[in-house]
């Protein structure tokens, strides 16, 4: 394991990919591989059993209900951690698998807790974190996990679709910090694929957008700024995308959930 | 009885004028074939092409050679070109049925037509699916199906979520499914915690649990019902774009074939088959793309397109074909006749469909004719059985020979039968033509119509003119030579020697043909221009030389007195008999010493050929002719009391005819008149009940055949041969011949009955009987009669002898005392 050696003793810039049982943390976790390669980042996969799950496991109503048969089974502890072993073994052998053919430098760690709070603890240290689509709440087009975490870190979240990561690139221009992170962001992503980018600002941030596209287009980016006569129109616009991906700042972090495509939410 | 005279050299052969030709060459003739005296054929032929019913097939029987082919096809080609064209057949896929193809009607050319349409259509269809299949509103109406779905099922699940957390409780994933958990802020209540609230609350929250688990164990039972939904919606937007786009082509295709109720039907099996097939289309689409991205290139290699039951497999196309179509098949094998289904390998199985099914010689003559060579047909294993098949149903029904017999059950294919209207005519000789009507009950059901090829044609000045053109028509067509008046003569001359009679000429054009290319041949060796008579004769000569050497073998063991023949002097029982031999197309003359001895005994004549079984039926019959005439004419009043022995000397092979018949009977005048028999002549002729003597066979070979023995030898003037009077018109010979005769060193001479014959043969008058019925003395008859009657008294006075040798041992025994 001298990847993961290597990821342990290295400098702090990697990309931390929450892993779960959907299928979409497989996805997530190739887009990641792929910007940490671009970036020259180390990746460190975390897959966190769930302690609710097992305190579940204790009630006497701990019953799951089957989302094929519908019929009630009793939840047996035994078999929830037994469970959570094989997943995370077959976790690690993806990561393996996946950071292998990207060259990186990789760890994968198991954690026991609560899922949302692990993941932002760990992540306080990353350079960005990456995050399938679907969680572990259903019901949910955007899981709760991957909501809480892209509204409350400190660094960019790539909520992954199951699309690879590939441009346009959507930026949305609100003005704030987080907006001037999300345009830097788009340009060091846009510049090795060649690809273009397009900034969505509001009328009142046209200035700003159009400086930082002139910049973008003086280092060789193709760029174009669209002026969104409002937030929801700008929500209507976005929702309305099928390919390419979309970078916004934290602020309207909560439009994930009308998005189809991969996003990135940067603080 | 007057003497014989010999006949005259002209008598001997019957030879054209050609100074009565009205022309000098072949060259001056318009060489259109003329018709060599086939007028029953002809006629029957004629009756046959145009009986346009039932069973009224052709067999047109003939020896090989007079040109049946020709004729039929010439006869038929003519009758062919004024009646409509053939249709176009197609078969194509039977959706209900797939092991069923249907077979499709259409008028002359419109078979290429519709196949053409078809696969522009499938190419449309796969465009125009593929397209609306990628279209703004397909996708906009597809997604907002979908995304009801999921909105239907997220809301519910929403819903339910909500209820819970009404409740204080939370749903979450498990490994497996989902489950309610009871939270304590935004955490799950461990259970200890649990265990530690108030059992009321604890009640509480296991109901809560509960009735939420039902709630979530209807809502997860309701999704398979959604998805089914969902796909219905799916299929039915599916449907509807598919048969916009459908109606539109198909009715585009339709409006062009509107007259055929059938292509109608089946464009709207089409229709509905494609519209259960959509994925079909879209995938082939995919492929298509993949192959021309370069992302699969071998995509479109698969084998067998799923899109290939929408092709037309056009087996007759008759486009090309001007009035009724001629086909003649070479090699009527089963297949060849009545089509076959071939096979495919794929992915290492044999498979087949209906693109494979192929037509065979019916198919192909369909409407019209079908000429076949009746032995081939017969000799090919079930060919016959195939075709009268077909006749007989009216109809062309393609399975192999392992499915007739029922010896396999491998799936295939049983495609529609092809109703059947052709008029079939055999070619074939005699001999079969009289066995199949024998032996086969259908077939007078289903030849009705006989075209019988004479052999041989009446020889009259016209029919020297007729055969010239012939001659004239072979020349132009086989890029020969041409023929001056004198070839033209020489070579009906040889038509006569072909038959063997000087008032007929052969119908076996192919001899014909043959010895023209061989005249031709010795031309272009003599550097001539035109054929003469010499190159002709020169032909016929080396035809000769090179397939005698078994007769001049024989002759020279003759020569050689191997086998012995005289031909000088006079001989007691003995004479020279004529045979022919025939080996392959060769036939010669032999002569055979034939011998006869008497004896004593009770009028018995032995055939020592028939005593060890080597004399055929006929030769049997001739000799018991020849001793009841000898009962007759000596032993009217008194029984012969002699055995008589006739033998075909150094015959060491079977003897058949009747053509020595008269011969034997002059060896055996000869043996009980003991009067001998000039050797210098021989005798062929079969002879009746009262002495008549009967024409044979072969006369001209049996002549020619002593003449060239006597010639080796050297001809002494007194040689000649006995024909029968009523084969004198068959007389065909040699100029050799004629010229011995003409000097009179060789001599012909024609006989009507015995008494002639014998007086030649003894030079002693046979003798006429006076009124008492006495033959004068010095005849033969008398010479016969003396020694039959002094044979009949000393057998009398035998049996007198032996009657009183017996009564004397009789009585002797009766004088014998009794022991008493």
């Amino acid at each position: 394991m001298s990847g993961q050696e290597r990821g342990e003793t290295s400098s702090p810039g990697y990309i931390l990919v929450a892993l779960d049982a959907s299928p979409y943390s497989a996805a997530a976790l190739a887009a990641a591989a792929e910007i940490a390669a671009a970036l020259n980042l180390e990746l460190r996969g975390i897959y966190v059993e769930d302690t609710d799950l097992l305190h579940l496991c204790g009630l006497p109503f701990g019953f799951e209900i089957g989302s094929f048969t519908a019929r009630p089974r009793r939840l047996v502890q035994s078999h929830i951690e037994r469970e959570f072993q094989l997943r995370a073994a077959q976790l690690r052998k993806i990561m393996a698998e996946i950071a292998g053919r990207q060259r990186l430098s990789w760890s994968f760690k198991v954690v026991r807790g609560r899922v949302t709070s692990e993941l932002l603890s760990a992540s306080s240290e990353a350079h960005m974190v990456s995050l399938g689509r679907v969680g572990t709440t259903p019901g949910k087009r955007i899981g709760s996990t991957a909501q809480a975490v892209a509204r409350n870190t400190q660094r960019p979240v790539l909520v992954h679709a199951q699309q690879p990561l590939s441009g346009p690139f959507t930026v949305v221009y609100l003005g704030d910090a987080a907006s001037d992170h999300a345009v830097q962001l788009a340009a060091q992503l846009a510049r090795p694929r060649g690809t273009s980018i397009r900034i969505l600002a509001l009328p009142q941030f046209r200035p700003q957008a159009d400086e930082f596209a002139q910049e973008a287009t003086a280092g060789g980016l193709e760029c174009s700024v669209t002026t969104a006569p409002s937030a929801e129109a700008m929500m209507t616009l976005l929702a309305q995308l099928e390919s390419g991906a979309v970078i916004l700042p934290v602020s309207v972090a909560p439009w994930l959930d009308s998005l189809a495509v991969t996003a990135i939410v940067t603080p | 009885m007057s003497p014989i005279n010999p006949l005259s050299p002209e008598a001997l052969s019957r030879r054209c004028n050609p100074e009565e030709f009205p022309f000098e060459t072949t060259e001056d003739l318009d060489g259109v074939v003329a018709l060599i005296g086939q007028e029953r054929p002809v006629s029957a032929l004629r009756f046959g092409v145009k009986m346009r019913r039932q069973g009224y097939n052709i067999y047109a029987l003939g020896p090989s050679g007079v040109g049946k082919h020709t004729l039929v096809r010439r006869i038929i080609e003519e009758r062919a070109a004024q009646e409509p064209p053939p249709s176009d057949w197609c078969y194509v896929n039977n959706f209900s049925q797939p092991y069923r193809p249907r077979i499709l009607r259409l008028p002359q050319g419109r078979g290429r037509e519709f196949k053409r349409d078809m696969a522009r259509l499938v190419e449309d269809m796969q465009t125009a699916l593929s397209a609306a299949f990628e279209s703004e509103e397909y996708q906009a109406r597809r997604r907002a199906i979908e995304s009801e779905f999921q909105d239907r099922q997220q809301a519910t699940l929403m819903q339910l979520q909500e209820q819970a957390r009404q409740r204080g409780l939370t749903l979450l994933r498990t490994p497996a499914g989902l489950a309610f958990a009871p939270l304590k802020g935004d955490e799950v209540l461990t259970p200890d915690e649990f265990e530690k609230l108030p059992e009321e609350e604890q009640k509480r929250i296991r109901a809560d649990v509960e009735v939420m688990q039902e709630e979530l164990q209807k809502v997860i039972s309701q999704a398979p019902r959604w998805e089914r939904e969902l796909r219905n919606q799916v299929r039915a937007l599916n449907q509807e774009i598919a048969s916009i786009v459908l109606n539109d082509l198909i009715s585009e295709l339709a409006g062009s074939y509107a007259d055929m109720p059938a292509v109608l039907e089946y464009l709207q099996e089409v229709r509905r088959d494609v519209q259960e097939h959509l994925s079909d289309f879209l995938m082939a689409g995919e492929k298509q793309r993949q192959a021309s991205d370069g992302e699969n290139p071998l995509a479109l290699l698969d084998s067998v397109s799923p899109l290939r039951r929408y092709q037309v497999n056009l087996l007759v196309d008759s486009a090309d074909v001007k009035g009724a179509p001629v086909v003649y098949e070479s090699n009527p094998t089963y297949t060849n006749l009545n089509g076959r289904i071939e096979q495919m390998a794929q992915m290492g199985a044999l498979v087949t469909d209906f693109m494979l099914i192929k037509p065979g010689a019916l198919h192909r003559a369909n409407g019209g004719y079908l000429i076949l060579d009746a032995l081939k047909v017969l000799s090919n294993a079930y060919a016959w059985e195939g075709l009268k098949r077909a006749l007989e149903f009216g109809e062309v029904r393609i399975e192999s020979v392992l499915q007739i017999l029922s010896l396999t059950s491998t799936v295939s294919l049983e495609p529609e039968p092809m109703p059947l209207d052709v008029k079939v005519v055999l070619l074939g000789d005699r001999l079969l033509y009289y066995l199949l009507s024998q032996y086969d009950p259908d077939f007078n059901e289903l030849f009705k119509v006989a075209a019988d090829f004479a052999d041989e044609v009446e020889r009259t000045p016209e029919m020297h003119l007729a055969y010239a053109q012939l001659i004239s028509s072979i020349v132009r067509k086989e890029g020969l030579r041409p023929l001056n008046r004198y070839a033209v003569g020489a070579v009906i001359d040889h038509a006569a020697r072909l038959v063997s009679d000087s008032e007929r000429l052969t119908a076996q054009i192919q001899a014909i043909v043959d010895l023209l290319q061989e005249a031709n041949y010795w031309a272009a060796e003599a550097n001539a221009t035109v054929i003469n008579a010499e190159h002709v004769q020169q032909a016929i000569d080396a035809q000769i030389f090179r397939l005698d050497r078994v007769a001049k073998l024989i002759q020279s063991e003759i020569l050689r007195r191997t086998i012995h023949i005289d031909t000088t002097g006079e001989v007691i029982g003995q004479i020279n008999g004529l045979s022919v031999l025939q080996l392959g197309n060769f036939t010669f003359g032999q002569p055979s010493r034939i011998t006869a001895t008497v004896r004593m005994g009770r009028g018995d004549v032995v055939n020592i050929e028939r005593e060890v079984n080597l004399s055929g039926p006929i030769h049997s019959k001739g000799v018991l002719i020849l001793a009841s005439f000898l009962n007759a004419r000596y032993a009217s009043e008194q029984p012969l009391a002699l055995s008589a022995s006739i033998v075909f000397e150094q015959s060491y092979g079977a003897v058949e005819g009747d053509s020595a018949s008269s011969t034997e009977l002059y060896a055996l005048l000869s043996a009980i008149g003991r009067i001998p028999i000039r050797q210098g002549l021989a005798v062929t002729g079969s002879v009746d009940q009262y002495g008549r003597v009967q024409a044979i066979g072969g006369v001209n070979e049996k002549i020619e055949g002593f003449f060239d023995l006597c010639k080796a030898r050297g001809l002494t003037g007194d040689q000649g041969v006995l024909i029968p009077e009523t084969n004198v018109k068959n007389l065909m010979l040699r100029n050799d011949v004629i010229e011995a005769v003409a000097a009179g060193k060789f001599h012909i001479y024609p006989v009507s009955h015995i008494d002639e014959g014998i007086e030649l043969l003894t030079g002693m008058p046979a003798g006429v009987p006076n009124k008492q019925g006495k033959y004068p003395k010095g005849t033969v008859n008398r010479a016969v009669i003396d020694r039959l009657e002094k044979m009949a008294k000393k057998r009398r006075a035998l049996e007198s002898k032996e009657q009183a040798q017996k009564e004397a041992k009789s009585g002797a025994n009766e004088e014998t005392p009794k022991l008493e």
